[in-house]
């Protein structure tokens, strides 16, 4: 069965359509991710109402490669004008920008771009290869186990995001309220709809992840003044790297590579975890660490590899448990969502068509991504001199017109602008919107599967600890809620000194 | 006595942010008794939870001001100062092009609203603005005019695209 799927996800992806989506995605993600400031995920939402006249696997392959291409392209600014393009590149900085200093720009940008390729590589066989098999897994649970997926996925995701653990919960459990608005599906009667009829088929998850995400980008752009920026302006040398350059880093490529696949695995982590972890390892491992943060090769290689590798990795939870690994993959579920496919289980089986299409088409990325580096980086130095004030405003009058044209509702642009200025304060304040975004799409699964399990269980909650399955999970999640605690860090502080003390 | 302020500010800023998140889950918690209690259950859980972690953020801000007091201004300090005011009128002239779009029409609301937020934010010369705010129109129609067959208000324009 899961073999039959993949040849049907093979067959799909070769198809002239989606091969061209995918070429178009993993340019439009190069480019995008090459303006400073601007990120994948924004990029995605903006542009998932213009994949609603698409067939889903065509859509959903074209976000995904804007994703996977949007991740080199960060690079491209990074090395260039000192700025990360997306969060992902900022360790790129540190050996990308004094490579460039020395004349070595299309070496820096070639390292990347291999590094990119390779880890996107590593990332999207392992996605081949796992989630199938836990989707596999996925489709067994019932609803209590469906139940504590969720909880899993929101108490990952809320603890781990970064800055306060308190934050991010709190961001989560919004979501969750938000998610509660129309109609119930049990009962059918509308909920917290404030007796407006545009309410009664829930808050579209796609105009409010527009607003979360492009807004408060938007805003941030225009916020404080544009200061001189310090840049390369022009590449002399040869981006295209011969292979005996290329040889002595693949073992950084792999190690890198699996770094950035097991942390996109983790809800809550994503390229910008990867690639520090990454960066310190190579730095590790180096015998020369001196060199780091002067133009050291490896300490580009390694975040660049690793931060390709996350896409993949963070689509393993997406794609298996309907648990989106990153604000990214949130909005990819929210693309799968305009096209009424729900997240869940039911994604490597009702779904498999688009679902495999998808897995393939993130490992053609990587291709397109190698050939389209190659030919349009050079190009692409133009677009890091864009001024961030023409941007922010192509960017509103997108937002405008992208939640618009998911219902023809300019209702849905107002609650789009309104979610905007929730987003805004929530990033002045420091308190994440990734988790905001699960859970909204994770909310109805929650309460669904609540229902279910206490109709099964005659009211009692016991029957999510006395389902093995479903008492580890909480398990788990409540061991995650405990290590974000001050009390936790507090205790491993003092165990830390404890522990020097007796052995100085 | 800046260091104050700015504690005073960080704890005032969550205050008002839990203040919001209470209002939010007051509103479903008790909006809930009004329903099927199975309908109610899952978002007065969802409410109280609010509550708990608005609490806890509350707390968390008071004690990070308590620990940041007496310690030298961070570099958060020393960043380039935000422009207030600058923001401020960014977001109502995004509500008042919001606003516009279905009276005036989206392709009179559209280069508008480039034009003028180029100027206000002096981005570029008033030519460059018009040549980049038509450009841009020109290409929203072709891709959600044309290639996505949406039906925009035309407003003011209306007649002469029946033309």
């Amino acid at each position: 069965m899961i073999v039959d799927n993949i040849l049907l996800g093979l067959s799909s992806v070769f198809t002239g359509y989606n091969m061209l989506a995918v070429a178009a995605g993993t340019g439009l993600g190069l480019v995008v991710g090459a303006m400073p400031g601007l990120s994948a995920t924004m990029a995605i939402a903006l542009l998932v109402p213009v994949t609603f006249v698409m067939p889903p696997e065509t859509g959903i392959s074209m976000l995904a490669s804007i994703y996977m291409g949007a991740m080199y392209g960060g690079s491209i600014a990074a090395i260039l004008v000192r700025t990360p393009g997306t969060p992902a590149a900022a360790a790129t900085i540190m050996d990308g920008y004094p490579m460039a200093q020395k004349g070595e720009a299309g070496r820096a940008l070639g390292i990347s771009l291999t590094a990119s390729f390779f880890g996107g590589l590593i990332s999207s066989v392992f996605l081949l290869t796992i989630a199938p098999v836990l989707g596999g897994i996925a489709v067994m649970f019932g609803p209590v186990e469906l139940f504590s997926v969720a909880v899993l996925g929101m108490t990952i995701i809320g603890s781990l995001s970064q800055g306060s653990a308190i934050k991010g919960l709190l961001a989560g459990a919004i979501g969750l309220l938000f998610s509660t608005v129309g109609m119930d599906s049990i009962t059918g009667i509308p909920r917290f709809t404030l007796g407006n009829i545009n309410l009664f088929s829930g808050i579209p998850f796609t105009v409010a992840l527009i607003g979360l995400f492009s807004i408060p980008q938007a805003i941030r752009l225009i916020e404080r003044d544009e200061g001189a920026v310090e840049r390369i302006n022009s590449i002399t040398d040869r981006i295209l790297l011969p292979w005996k350059e290329i040889r002595p880093l693949i073992p950084t490529f792999i190690r890198s590579g699996l770094i950035g696949v097991f942390t996109g695995i983790i809800p809550g982590t994503g390229g910008d975890t990867a690639c520090w972890f990454a960066y310190n390892e190579a730095k590790r491992f180096s015998d020369d660490k001196e060199s780091f943060g002067k133009g050291n090769p490896y300490g580009l290689a390694a975040p660049e590899a690793a931060n390709n590798a996350v896409v993949g990795g963070a689509l393993i939870p997406t794609i298996s448990l309907g648990i989106p690994g990153s604000s990214s993959t949130a909005v990819l579920l929210g693309g799968l969502m305009i096209h009424g496919i729900m997240p869940g289980p039911t994604l490597m089986t009702e779904y498999a068509g688009v679902t495999y299409t998808l897995l393939w088409a993130i490992l053609l990325s990587n291709f397109f991504m190698l050939a389209e580096g190659i030919v349009f980086t050079k190009a692409c130095i133009f677009v890091t001199r864009i001024s961030n004030r023409i941007l922010s405003v192509a960017i509103v009058v997108l937002c405008v017109i992208g939640s618009f044209a998911i219902n023809n509702s300019f209702f849905e642009v107002g609650l789009m602008f309104a979610f905007g200025i929730l987003g805004y304060f929530m990033d002045k304040l420091k308190i994440p919107v990734a988790p905001l975004v699960v859970g909204l799409i994770l909310g109805r699964m929650l309460d669904v599967s609540l229902h279910q399990s206490l109709l099964m269980s005659q009211g009692s909650w016991m029957i999510f600890l006395t389902n093995p399955i479903s008492a580890v999970l909480l398990t788990i999640a409540f061991f995650s809620l405990i290590q974000s605690t001050p009390m936790y860090t507090r205790w491993r502080t003092s165990r830390k000194k404890s522990r020097e003390k007796n052995n100085p | 006595m800046p260091q104050e302020v700015t504690d005073l500010g960080h704890v005032l800023k969550h205050g008002l942010f839990a203040v919001f998140t209470f209002i939010l889950a007051g509103y479903f918690f008790f909006k809930g008794y009004s329903m099927p209690s199975s309908a109610a259950l899952f978002p007065q859980l969802v409410a109280g939870l609010v509550f708990l972690l608005s609490g806890a953020m509350v707390f968390q801000s008071l004690r990070e001001a308590k620990n940041r007091s007496g310690e030298p201004a961070s570099g958060a300090a020393v960043e380039q100062k935000i422009h207030v005011p600058r923001v401020i009128l960014f977001t109502a002239l995004i509500a008042l092009y919001i606003f516009l779009i279905p009276r005036i029409g989206y392709f009179v609301a559209t280069p508008l609203f480039m034009v003028v937020m180029y100027m206000f934010l002096r981005a570029i010369g008033f030519f460059r603005a018009i040549l980049i705010s038509l450009g841009f129109s020109v290409f929203i129609y072709f891709l959600f005019i044309w290639f996505l067959k949406l039906p925009i208000p035309m407003g003011l324009l209306e007649r002469f695209f029946e033309v």
